[in-house]
């Protein structure tokens, strides 16, 4: 299967990049939240959680004293933004009232059939914005389709954006590596590709589902996954 | 209006907090307004705290006085053998209670005739007969329209209606919830839960240090308090050591409760089968009577003194003679919780209790065990997410793969 959909070059880059829990917990665990400031910084691509995923990190027992710090600079410094009344008119100009109320309708109503509050919520406002969300998380998506919930059209995975990293050179060939030790070390998610084998040679299988357009592409070339939607993303000008 | 409601109800913000599931500072700007509460937590905020939705969103408008308090909290706030414990049972209860309710909104299963039988077992009793009277007449309204009170005939021969009652009274919308709480005098209790508009009863039971056997007479007891006595006074407490209370409500309860599981028939029928004489019942027949009826020895001897088939010199004998040996032999329900667990885990009949106790940091909650495999039923077949099934069972996402990781491998993988 070849990329379904893709901005073309030169298309605007979405407004905000939407975060889920586990993903969050993993770019804390891996110490790689600058990643996110520097995708922003690039980009002009806002990072963005919802209220009830910053409520899940903060209560995250396994992480809560390690990370509190970090998440609470990374929210005050800006690199990333808590989706609420207060925030959102910045990104949605036209009725912001009304497109918050109907993240929290279809948010209460994903919960109602089967998720938790961080991904019922992060699905609801992915799809209300047309924005890219990133989400480990194959069981919340599969019990979201299965009980026929709208998904975001673009579901990254944290190594998307890793891989993305890599290509405009914020990150080394070594830096990644380091990070898949780092998470495979926690047993937490890495993509097939990279579980057993170094990043560089996984990189070869593994399709990236965000790609900045004005660099060489990295990775499989050819989507391998149902969910292999392509989206490119340019530099700001 | 959120700092109103917990100063009203007594409730510390920060155990609050820990029982609600959310970080303390963050909870802490919702309370002081420094954070607009969002609305994601809501409905489970009101159902929890019994408000309104929309009070608990408007800005601040008492004082945060106990007058103010939500009638449950009113109730738990006052008298001085409730403690802290006994509040934060009750949040845990509320909150779990609103999971119980979305379970059955997304397996579109709902149990609301619980309303209508109360009614009718109110109807039946003429209120200017006798409180036990009174308790009676309701016992044989329920025991007829759900069919328990007669002994069963299960694989295991005869049994009383202490098997059956709880998953039968789940089954109209009764929610019943058995814990152990170390720290607290009650014994068991009943109140409302649910958010104002869509309530159901709720039954509680201290299973600290307390027999199974007993517990089905606790759990019928709050079961007449339930049906009688809720909808005027928010809940009903009952406490360690209180069996003879007389107030109206609670002989009324006692013999709702004795008629319930012990009534003549029953014990007349067990007699009768095992060949007990009831003038000369060894301390083996005795434990048969308990064993068959499913209450406690008290509780039986009483319902036989009660029925005329023994004398005060007999109960007085018998509910003193040793029987838990014979007890043990006749039913694992006689067993101690560890030993009963492990009999039935053995057997992969049930998931441990040690499986369906939340890790809340300031307080733990059993849950019951068919809600539990429900949940995790439903996470297996993925018709919920991991993380939700957490959410319900109020533990961590990774506790949840711990404990039930192979019972829901592949909606995982």
């Amino acid at each position: 299967m070849d990329s379904a959909a893709s901005l073309p070059l030169g298309a605007k880059n979405p407004d905000l990049i939407l975060i889920d829990t586990d993903s969050l917990l993993q770019l804390l665990i891996a110490d790689q939240v600058r990643l996110l400031h520097s995708i922003k910084k690039r980009f002009n691509i806002q990072p963005a959680i919802v209220e009830a995923v910053e409520a899940e990190v903060r209560k995250s027992k396994k992480f809560r004293s390690q990370f509190t710090k970090e998440l609470q600079k990374a929210l005050d410094n800006g690199t990333i933004v808590v989706l609420d009344t207060r925030t959102l008119p910045a990104y949605v100009t036209t009725s912001p009232d009304a497109v918050f109320n109907m993240i929290q309708t279809n948010g209460f109503s994903n919960g109602r059939l089967g998720l938790d509050y961080g991904e019922a919520y992060s699905f609801a406002a992915g799809v209300a914005l047309g924005i890219p969300m990133v989400t480990n998380d194959m069981n919340a998506v599969r019990t979201a389709q299965k009980r026929g919930i709208q998904l975001p059209t673009n579901l990254l995975r944290t190594y998307d954006l890793i891989v993305l990293c890599h290509q405009f050179g914020e990150l080394t060939e070594h830096d990644c590596d380091e990070i898949r030790k780092t998470l495979v070390g926690k047993n937490e998610f890495v993509p097939a590709a990279f579980e057993k084998t170094s990043y560089g040679k996984g990189l070869t299988s593994f399709y990236p589902r965000i790609h900045d357009g004005s660099k060489s592409a990295l990775g499989a070339p050819v989507a391998v996954h149902q969910l292999d939607v392509r989206i490119t993303i340019n530099p700001r000008s | 209006m959120l700092r109103e409601v917990l100063k009203s109800a007594g409730l510390n913000a920060k155990i609050c907090a820990d029982l609600i599931g959310v970080d303390h500072t963050l909870f802490h700007q919702w309370v002081v307004g420094q954070r607009p509460i969002p609305p994601y937590i809501v409905p489970e905020l009101s159902s929890v705290l019994g408000v309104p939705e929309q009070a608990i969103l408007t800005s601040s408008s008492g004082t945060g006085s106990s007058e103010n308090a939500p009638a449950i909290w009113f109730k738990f706030r006052s008298g001085d053998r409730l403690t802290e414990a006994d509040r934060e049972i009750v949040v845990l209860i509320r909150r779990v209670a609103y999971f119980m309710e979305e379970l059955e909104v997304l397996t579109e299963t709902r149990y609301v005739t619980w309303k209508a039988l109360f009614e009718t077992a109110r109807k039946e009793v003429n209120r200017q007969a006798s409180p036990k009277e009174q308790g009676k007449i309701a016992a044989q309204v329920i025991r007829a329209d759900r069919q328990f009170g007669f002994p069963f005939r299960t694989k295991q021969g005869l049994k009383g209606a202490g098997d059956i009652f709880r998953d039968n009274l789940r089954s109209i919308g009764v929610r019943i919830i058995e814990t152990p709480v170390p720290t607290s005098q009650l014994e068991g209790c009943s109140f409302y839960v649910g958010a104002p508009g869509s309530e159901r009863p709720c039954l509680f039971a201290n299973s600290y240090k307390q027999t199974w056997f007993r517990r089905n007479l606790v759990l019928m007891h709050e079961l007449a308090h339930a049906i009688f006595d809720i909808d005027g006074s928010a809940a009903s407490l009952d406490f360690s050591g209180d069996a003879d209370k007389r107030e109206l409500e609670e002989v009324r309860a006692q013999a709702f409760a004795l008629e319930a599981l012990a009534p003549r028939e029953v014990l007349n029928h067990i007699a009768r089968t095992n060949g007990l004489k009831w003038n000369a019942l060894t301390n083996q027949d005795i434990a048969i009577l308990v064993a068959a009826s499913q209450v406690e020895q008290g509780t039986v001897i009483k319902a036989a003194l009660e029925a005329g088939f023994i004398d005060a010199n007999l109960a007085e004998k018998y509910a003193t003679a040793e029987t838990h040996e014979f007890l043990k032999e006749l039913t694992e329900r006689a067993l101690t919780t560890q030993e009963f667990i492990k009999a039935r885990v053995g057997e992969n009949q049930i998931i441990s209790a040690e499986f369906r106790t939340t890790t809340i940091p300031s307080r733990a909650l059993r849950l019951p065990l068919p809600y539990v495999t429900k949940v995790v039923n439903l996470a297996s077949q993925n018709e919920i997410s991991i993380g939700k099934a957490a959410q319900m069972l109020m533990v961590e996402k990774d506790t949840f793969k711990e404990r039930f990781g192979s019972a829901v491998q592949e909606a995982i993988a």
